[in-house]
């Protein structure tokens, strides 16, 4: 015992200055957090800055702090580049039109804007995002290639036909597809009162080019996006869009991080350097104004799946 | 296996330069357990302690042409190393308005070599139909290319003998006061510093910091045609010198053009041509 005792004391003997404890409250350099997505369609880009923050307080209090998590002055530029040349660029300003609300409504999070005056019509073909902050000696950065903006469908007719073997139509080739669909209906309350919702039909499409959306997909999709009903409300059905959102391959690769961390706190992948958070490219193209067409339209009002959803026909 | 990348590969003193070391692969260890460290001089002296980050940026702040090396380390210790280069040329802050009193036209200008020059197309005089020629008379006539909002920056074509204001000795031709066009020695001055003469690589886009001479601009009459910068596949702009040369008594003006097959690299050259083409005007100013 006493041989047993001289080994376990021996270490410490040793190692007097050894130290297992970990000081979670040292400082630490707060870390960028950026997101932008750029579609050249748009008129105006914008931006989010936050920070990651740490100090001797609960994070709860800390989050709603805005000295915390904000910057308090940024210098933000969007480069475009004609492969070796910058031939464009321009800096976001702090926008006053548009907050987001964040979690904590003390801290909405302010936005960056830049208005898009020459991205898409020059021969552009990366875009990089670099941003100095005070207190960092490295800028913050992120280049991303610049997708060909697809063209929008001139010609397709706006009628819907489910039946018998889906309606087939054309998404834009790219790395990221999602398939949104924008509902148009009205709710009689008295009177007929406009409603929309927008769902996603399909994300991760694998096969781009041609997609074919299938009714009872389509007509189950819809019924979880459309609030139950009783039978007093009646509901008439008025158009649909179907939407093609495509991202670049920065896009995929968050998204599908995104989506399969489930509870896990992963961190999401992103392509900022010197910092966390997504810097990628969207587009979209529209079908707009789309209609049913009858045995379609009959399904909606009178099939299995929707018909307890009260659309009626007129 | 180290692997390096940059981008770009040349600019100003202005511009972020970014280097990935990115595809670097090793057979030992995953890629996120490799450790990267950076000398962007090449001087030896690493400029950062080694770190996971394999994409990192750097702004230089004197021209040179620099080698930039990364050491990339294995969780056993190997390390391998990649070089790489850039070249940085200096950032043009002189830029200035020339305010042309005969039409109230402004002109962007650039100072280069303790040199100004006008870095954009004379645009002064009359604008004539295109099925009428230039001629010696009172007035200094002009053909627009194009009659679309780009001509701020094409400006006019003229005639050698328009430029000249028709008096071959007289080197203010139609430039404004205080200006000359400039001699086929002054041209070439304007390139000295830049080895490659009349590569757009060294001029970018913008042209020469700031000196635009974009192909963009780019225009020309020759035998009676009008040309846009779209020459078959290329494109190609020219400027006139006030230099000639004399062959059977007749003037052969040099004129300074640009051309690029496909856009990107221009590359320049020196001809003489006849009187019957047309070209853009840049003037300098009077030392």
């Amino acid at each position: 015992m006493k041989n047993i005792g001289l080994f376990a004391v021996l270490p410490l003997l040793i190692f007097p200055a050894c130290s297992n404890s970990l000081d979670v409250l040292d400082p630490i350099d707060p870390i960028p957090i950026v997101y932008c997505q750029i579609n050249p369609a748009d008129k105006i880009f914008y931006l989010t800055l936050t920070r990651t923050f740490s100090g001797d307080g609960i994070a709860y209090d800390l989050a709603r702090d805005a000295n915390q998590v904000f910057y308090d002055s940024a210098d933000i530029h969007l480069e475009g580049w004609e492969n070796q040349y910058k031939v464009w660029e321009n800096q976001f300003e702090p926008s006053d039109r548009s907050k987001y609300s964040g979690i904590f409504p003390e801290t909405p999070g302010y936005c960056f804007e830049l208005s898009n005056n020459g991205l898409i019509i020059s021969t552009i073909t990366s875009v990089r995002l670099v941003i100095n902050l005070p207190g960092m000696s490295s800028p913050v950065f992120s280049r991303i290639s610049l997708m060909p903006v697809p063209a929008v469908p001139s010609r397709y007719d706006h009628e819907i036909a489910l039946y018998p073997n889906g309606y087939e139509f054309d998404c834009p080739n790219g790395p990221y597809l999602q398939l949104l669909c924008a509902f148009n209906y009205q709710e009689y309350e008295g009177a007929w009162v406009d409603h929309s919702v927008t769902f996603t039909l399909r994300k991760d499409i694998i096969m781009p080019g041609g997609n074919t959306l299938y009714a009872d997909m389509f007509f189950n999709r819809l019924v979880k996006n459309i609030a139950p009903i009783n039978d007093t409300i009646l509901r008439k059905f008025i158009s649909l869009d179907l939407i093609c959102l495509v991202g670049d391959k920065n896009f995929k690769d968050y998204m599908n991080t995104y989506e399969n961390s489930s509870n896990q706190d992963l961190p999401l992948k992103g392509n900022i350097n010197n910092g966390y958070g997504l810097f990628a490219m969207i587009t979209s193209v529209k079908y707009v104004n789309m209609f049913f067409d009858r045995q379609s339209f009959d399904s909606l009002c009178k099939g299995e799946i929707t018909g307890k959803l009260g659309f009626v026909r007129w | 296996m180290a692997e390096l990348t940059v981008f770009p590969a040349f600019g100003d003193t202005s511009l972020l330069f970014e280097f990935s070391a990115g595809g670097s692969e090793d057979d030992r260890s995953f890629a996120i357990a490799l450790q990267y460290r950076w000398d962007f001089e090449g001087d030896g002296v690493w400029d950062t302690e080694y770190s996971g980050e394999s994409v990192i940026a750097h702004r230089y702040k004197q021209p040179e042409n620099y080698t930039v090396i990364v050491e990339v380390k294995d969780l056993d210790g190997l390390s391998a190393i990649a070089v790489d280069s850039v070249e940085v040329f200096g950032e043009n802050l002189d830029i200035d308005t020339l305010y042309d009193n005969r039409d109230g036209n402004r002109y962007r200008i650039v100072k280069i070599g303790g040199q100004w020059w006008m870095a954009e197309n004379l645009r002064y005089g009359m604008v004539i139909p295109t099925d009428r020629e230039q001629t010696d008379n009172d007035t200094v006539e002009l053909y627009r290319i194009l009659q679309s909002e780009r001509w701020d920056t094409i400006g006019g074509i003229y005639s050698w003998l328009e430029s000249l204001n028709y008096r071959v000795n007289n080197l203010k031709g139609i430039c404004p006061d205080g200006w000359h066009l400039p001699t086929r020695q002054e041209w070439e001055e304007l390139f000295v510093p830049y080895p490659f003469l009349y590569s757009l690589k060294y001029y970018g886009k913008q042209g020469l910091s700031n000196l635009n001479l974009d192909l963009n601009n780019g225009g020309f009459r020759m035998d009676g045609l009008f040309q846009e910068r779209d020459w078959g596949n290329s494109w190609v702009s020219g400027f006139w010198s006030s230099s000639h040369k004399m062959e059977d008594l007749k003037y052969l003006p040099y004129f300074c053009s640009f051309y690029s097959e496909d856009q990107t690299l221009a590359h320049g050259y020196w001809a003489d041509s006849g009187l019957t083409r047309y070209y853009s005007v840049r003037c300098t100013k009077d030392k």
